[in-house]
């Protein structure tokens, strides 16, 4: 399900002395099955732009236009209904919205409220609950009981319980330890190849952006900076410097080496510890046909 | 050294707990220390710290903070020496204006209003944000908010800071700011610093690491030697430091790197060396 927002502005209390305009003619594509990261600093209108992603918010002006449906300002929130089912939103600390007395019981909820019957939704529920990896022993335990990193999968289970075609994830892994982030995106990755989903993440961390996305969006104050690939989002660092955004760490290696020794030179940007590797050892190998 | 905190056999679990969360925990700090409190999530962490400030009541064992024991008869003054700042920059927030907010603690010791505005400037322009004082923290970034709540805590002049997190929320800009003003407080105002993070560069600017897990500390060492962990690292709650991932991928392809922790820098000059050498 590709995503095209063509001129699309958002305003805040139109019309009132709070006015406040987040978001200037951004037009931009999303492509079915892509992994895209949107980035920009507190305040570029990252979570306005999510917003509209399932219609919570209707542009001021300018048109959304998600799979065969078109959202402009006079959209009316009851046709959004369906939209909603193929958008999956997973928040900021989405387990503050867990409720139910069991876990199966909380991931059922959201199919049920579509239409399925008591058995089916519990149904899904459990096939859900496999899909993130949580152990089955605790499927009839109460959410509550669970850790930071299993809760937070009960509530992305929850999402993904409504079958959506594209899953919006906003900081997916905030305040979860460093294990807990790698096991998570790493289930995202699976469930996008086995699921074939197209995935939105919005994330302050370039190392993620770097190692999953195959798509990039910049925000700043409202305006769409930059739409293209991390190879290329990554590979002028003195733009990034500009905006104030971080190079992923094996790209920011790199360059602190070339600085150091005129024969580490890259021929295409590394982005993870692996790609960096991979052509450290091209390097050293060639120096060594050099010398023999 | 003096010491500012000491902990000895410490033992807790919360009420619904059937197991100890922690137990026969021994731990003392120096004056001036950087101690960084690292642990898997669960691990108690955060659990230590709000024991320090007498927000929770140990099951065994005692807890000394500049030599008062943290009980019920002391804990005010307890709190006196000891300011934390916690992960949400948006729940620590309580006045209408920067200037306020970092009044507050002030105003509810009775400190004498000409005094006060004096320690809020000092604070303020000590985190650099005395230019935001008339600002609502609506305006403000997460990292601003962060520095808003240090000043706050400086203003009351504790002996000791503790950092629950409290970089975690923040964009890499807000966060290198906020680590900053920290090392500028630890080495120029002898500030005992503890942070409890999961940052790993956070964690190598401490001069001890402490590492908590399965109610017991496993270590209590450099960040040098507690980072020579490598990929094992990430079992109690630290990132992997890029340098070690580096050395991973290259061992992978069959290069032969050396065994011990290098830092960034030393890992450049370790490359440097391998292709003048062949």
């Amino acid at each position: 399900m590709s995503i095209r927002f063509e001129k699309v502005n958002y305003i805040y209390q139109q019309a009132t002395p709070f006015e406040h305009q987040a978001l200037y003619d951004i037009t931009l594509t999303i492509p079915t099955g892509s992994y895209t990261a949107i980035v920009g600093h507190t305040g570029s209108g990252k979570s306005t732009l999510l917003q509209h992603l399932n219609g919570l918010l209707k542009p001021v002006s300018g048109r959304i236009i998600i799979g065969d449906q078109e959202i402009t300002s006079l959209t009316k929130n009851k046709e959004l209904g369906t939209l909603r089912k193929h958008v999956g939103v997973v928040f900021q600390f989405p387990e503050a919205q867990l409720f139910e007395e069991t876990v199966l019981k909380d991931i059922a909820f959201a199919p049920k409220n579509f239409g399925s019957s008591e058995q089916e939704a519990l149904e899904t529920a459990r096939q859900m609950a496999k899909l993130v990896d949580l152990p089955e022993y605790v499927f009839n335990k109460s959410p509550f009981e669970l850790s930071g990193g299993q809760m937070r999968r009960v509530a992305i289970a929850g999402v993904l319980a409504m079958k959506p075609e594209v899953l919006v994830l906003d900081e997916p892994t905030a305040g979860l330890d460093p294990k807990g982030r790698i096991e998570i995106m790493d289930m995202f990755q699976n469930l996008k190849i086995q699921q074939h989903l197209t995935i939105i993440l919005v994330t302050h961390q370039m190392d993620d952006v770097a190692r999953y996305a195959d798509n990039v969006i910049v925000l700043e104050k409202g305006h769409l900076l930059a739409n293209n690939f991390p190879e290329k989002i990554f590979s002028d660092s003195k733009w990034l410097q500009e905006h104030h955004l971080a190079l992923p760490q094996a790209t920011r290696f790199a360059k602190e080496l070339q600085k150091r020794a005129d024969s580490f030179n890259f021929s295409k940007v590394p982005l993870t510890e692996e790609e960096l590797a991979i052509q450290l050892i091209q390097r050293i190998n060639e120096v060594k046909q050099n010398d023999e | 050294m003096q010491n500012v905190i000491e902990i000895s056999d410490l033992s807790f679990r919360y009420p619904q707990q059937t197991d100890d969360l922690f137990a026969h925990i021994d731990l003392t700090v120096g004056k001036g220390e950087w101690v960084a409190l690292i642990g898997h999530n669960g691990s108690g962490k955060s659990t230590i710290a709000r024991l320090i400030d007498g927000l929770l009541v140990p099951n065994k064992g005692t807890i000394k903070v500049c030599g008062l024991q943290v009980n019920e008869k002391n804990v005010w003054q307890v709190r006196k020496k000891v300011g934390m700042v916690f992960q949400n920059p948006d729940n620590q927030f309580v006045g209408a204006n920067v200037e306020e907010d970092v009044a507050f603690g002030l105003e509810n010791q009775g400190i004498a209003r000409s005094q006060m505005q004096l320690r809020v400037k000092k604070a303020l322009k000590k985190v650099s944000m005395w230019e935001f004082a008339k600002h609502e923290p609506a305006n403000l970034s997460g990292g601003q908010k962060q520095r808003v709540a240090l000043a706050g805590i400086i203003a009351m002049k504790p002996e000791i800071l503790i950092l629950d997190e409290a970089t975690s929320m923040l964009d890499p800009e807000g966060k290198k700011d906020v680590i900053q003003i920290i090392q500028e407080l630890n080495q120029q105002e002898n500030f005992t610093v503890i942070s409890i993070t999961h940052d790993i560069d956070e964690a190598a600017l401490a001069g001890r690491v402490v590492v908590l897990n399965d109610g017991k500390i496993l270590q209590d060492a450099t960040p040098k030697k507690v980072f020579s962990r490598g990929e094992k690292l990430l079992s109690v709650g630290l990132d992997v430091p890029f340098s070690e991932k580096l050395k991973t991928a290259l061992k992978k392809e069959g290069i032969q790197v050396p065994e011990n922790y290098l830092t960034k820098k030393g890992m450049v000059d370790w490359l440097c060396q391998y292709v003048s050498k062949k």
